[in-house]
């Protein structure tokens, strides 16, 4: 593909984000909570298009892809059921929802923190999410690098790439914080879902003769690939191993469990939940089944990851198509990057650094767009070593979010979790996720995200059997919830 | 003259709008009960059930379905939220 049609493609897109980031400032003022929740006051339709932006990466059109090029339907089931655990929105979102405005939370582990009456919970958890997050968002940076430069025959070098994304990220996270992400991603989803069921569309009804034809030749040529275990990859283990830390994915992430504070009513919440499960179903339908032509179209890949890139750059695909794709891609890339960024900065400010109470809003804002630097040269960095370290924590990042899950949950429905129980869980379950993730061990056939489950939760427990749980907060705060959960008929 | 009024006005109109809390407590356990099943079956069903059966009418469809259960039993719960 000529080079200048992927630079000009890449300009209007640039410019078009910019114009919205621009405009979303507008009649912002300067606090914490403006600009890191966009003041709790997000519309239903932005929150869920920014939830659906931010939730969904490069991963659908490239790894759900691909997992569906190599393993068939199981790459359809394990995104569904990580899909199903929203319905876990239904019930932690106005808790969380609730609890944020009564109590001034700007991040998930400031409440947890509070929850227990112990900033090291805060610290722990906000230092665990960093050191998962920080390498997922470099992998996201990698993904465009590679992108860009396949898709222009290597005329654009990696590096380039890897910089536009991270100069996009930060640009639209640091213009007006929350605000400017949820509008750029609210364009960005449109993208996405556009682009990629056009493309879909494109190749099924140009080269595969329709959905009814496609689906015969699945049938016929690689029937295996419709059940499970199939060609092989998904099997119970795997998949088990592979949809656990993913179900828990609404909570455990805190780039999209800090949006439970955003929406500005509950109605706007259920807007954003009924927006973010249509979009979630349409968009993972595309994934897998543009997975699924690419196995029909080009079946002889040796790597299964190319089959995107692959079936964009082939005689399948015309040339304006594939650019159009590339920016979808790219935008799905960049909205989450950008979300992980403004999250980590919070994380950082409010949790690692305790700032809440000792320094102005002013002074945590100026550190907090100081970070976002600061968290995107390290991305850059460790986007262009290429280290397979990096790799491997990315992988390893839905596994290493979900120890703080027992916590959230004792939080809400346990009165006599306590901080130790809590501090411990995490420490062991981080501890358990990246040894069983780096040596690959799967004792008795079970992958690391069971394991690391099953330890912080029965960590948690036990430890918090054994020490005193902050009474008067848990009743106070669970009080206090009762009560508007009651009134408000949240279940 | 006026509060006398208004007072049990008042209580009827909280009374109507909102469920008491046993009858919340029990939606919620039936909810996460139904939903427990419906996610156990995501795996039961194409692992057991439909084990190498090699249709788009099997696992595929199945997941699916499951999929649009999950989706509308989740909003569902949303529309029981008031603002109030």
């Amino acid at each position: 593909m000529n080079p200048t049609y992927v630079y000009t493609a890449v300009i209007i897109y640039v410019l078009l984000g910019f114009f919205i980031a621009y405009k979303s400032r507008q009649g912002m003022k300067q606090g914490v909570i403006e600009y890191f929740l966009d003041n709790r006051s997000t519309g239903g339709i932005v929150s869920a298009l920014s939830y659906s932006a931010t939730t969904y990466s490069a991963f659908m059109m490239i790894g759900l892809a691909g997992f569906t090029y190599s393993g068939g339907v199981g790459a359809l089931g394990f995104e569904l059921v990580y899909l199903a655990g929203l319905s876990l929105v239904a019930f932690f979102g106005p808790r969380f929802w609730l609890v944020g405005k009564k109590y001034g939370y700007v991040t998930p582990y400031e409440m947890l923190g509070d929850r227990f009456q112990n900033k090291w919970v805060a610290i722990i958890s906000a230092g665990s999410a960093c050191i998962f997050l920080i390498p997922y968002l470099s992998v996201q940076l990698m993904g465009i690098g590679y992108l860009l430069n396949g898709l222009s025959g290597g005329q654009i070098p990696f590096i380039v790439g890897v910089l536009i994304a991270a100069l996009l990220a930060i640009s639209w996270a640091i213009i007006a914080g929350m605000r400017s992400v949820t509008w750029t991603d609210s364009l960005q989803s449109l993208i996405m879902i556009v682009v990629s069921v056009l493309i879909l569309f494109y190749v099924v009804y140009n080269h595969l003769g329709g959905f009814m034809s496609f689906f015969n030749e699945l049938e016929t040529n690689h029937a295996n690939f419709l059940s499970v275990p199939g060609p092989g990859f998904f099997n119970f283990q795997a998949f088990l191993g592979l949809t656990l830390p993913w179900f828990f994915f609404s909570i455990s992430n805190p780039q999209v469990s800090q949006r439970l504070f955003i929406p500005k009513s509950l109605k706007a919440m259920k807007t954003m939940i009924k927006g973010f499960l249509i979009f979630g179903l349409i968009y993972t339908l595309v994934s897998v089944l543009w997975g699924f032509s690419a196995k029909i179209l080009l079946p002889g890949l040796t790597q299964a990851d190319l089959a995107t890139p692959s079936l964009l750059g082939s005689q399948y695909v015309p040339t304006t198509l594939g650019l159009i794709a590339m920016i979808g891609i790219t935008a799905a890339a960049i909205s989450t990057v950008d979300s992980i960024m403004l999250t980590l900065s919070s994380l950082i400010v409010r949790d690692l650094m305790q700032s809440r109470d000792e320094y102005s809003d002013k002074k945590q804002l100026r550190i907090g767009k100081i970070v976002i630097f600061i968290i995107a040269l390290i991305g850059i960095i460790f986007a262009l070593q290429q280290l397979d370290l990096i790799a491997t924590l990315s992988v390893a990042s839905s596994v290493g979010l979900m120890v703080v899950v027992p916590t959230i949950f004792s939080a809400f429905f346990w009165k006599k979790g306590t901080a130790y129980g809590s501090l411990t869980s995490i420490i062991l379950g981080s501890i358990t996720a990246l040894y069983l993730q780096f040596t690959n061990l799967k004792p008795l056939g079970l992958w690391p995200g069971v394991w690391t489950l099953i330890i912080s939760a029965l960590t948690f427990i036990i430890i918090s059997y054994i020490t005193e749980p902050p009474k008067e907060k848990a009743e106070e705060f669970l009080g206090y919830l009762d009560q508007e959960l009651s009134d408000k008929n949240v279940l | 003259m006026y509060i006398g009024v208004y007072t049990p006005d008042k209580t009827l109109y909280q009374r109507s709008a909102s469920m008491d809390k046993n009858k919340l407590k029990k939606k919620r356990i039936l909810w996460v009960v139904w939903l427990l099943a419906l996610i156990i079956s995501a795996y039961f069903v194409p692992f057991v059930l439909l084990r190498n059966v090699n249709q788009v009418e099997a696992s595929f469809l199945y997941w699916t379905l499951f999929a649009v259960l999950a989706i509308i039993s989740t909003i569902k719960i949303t529309t029981y939220w008031s603002d109030k």
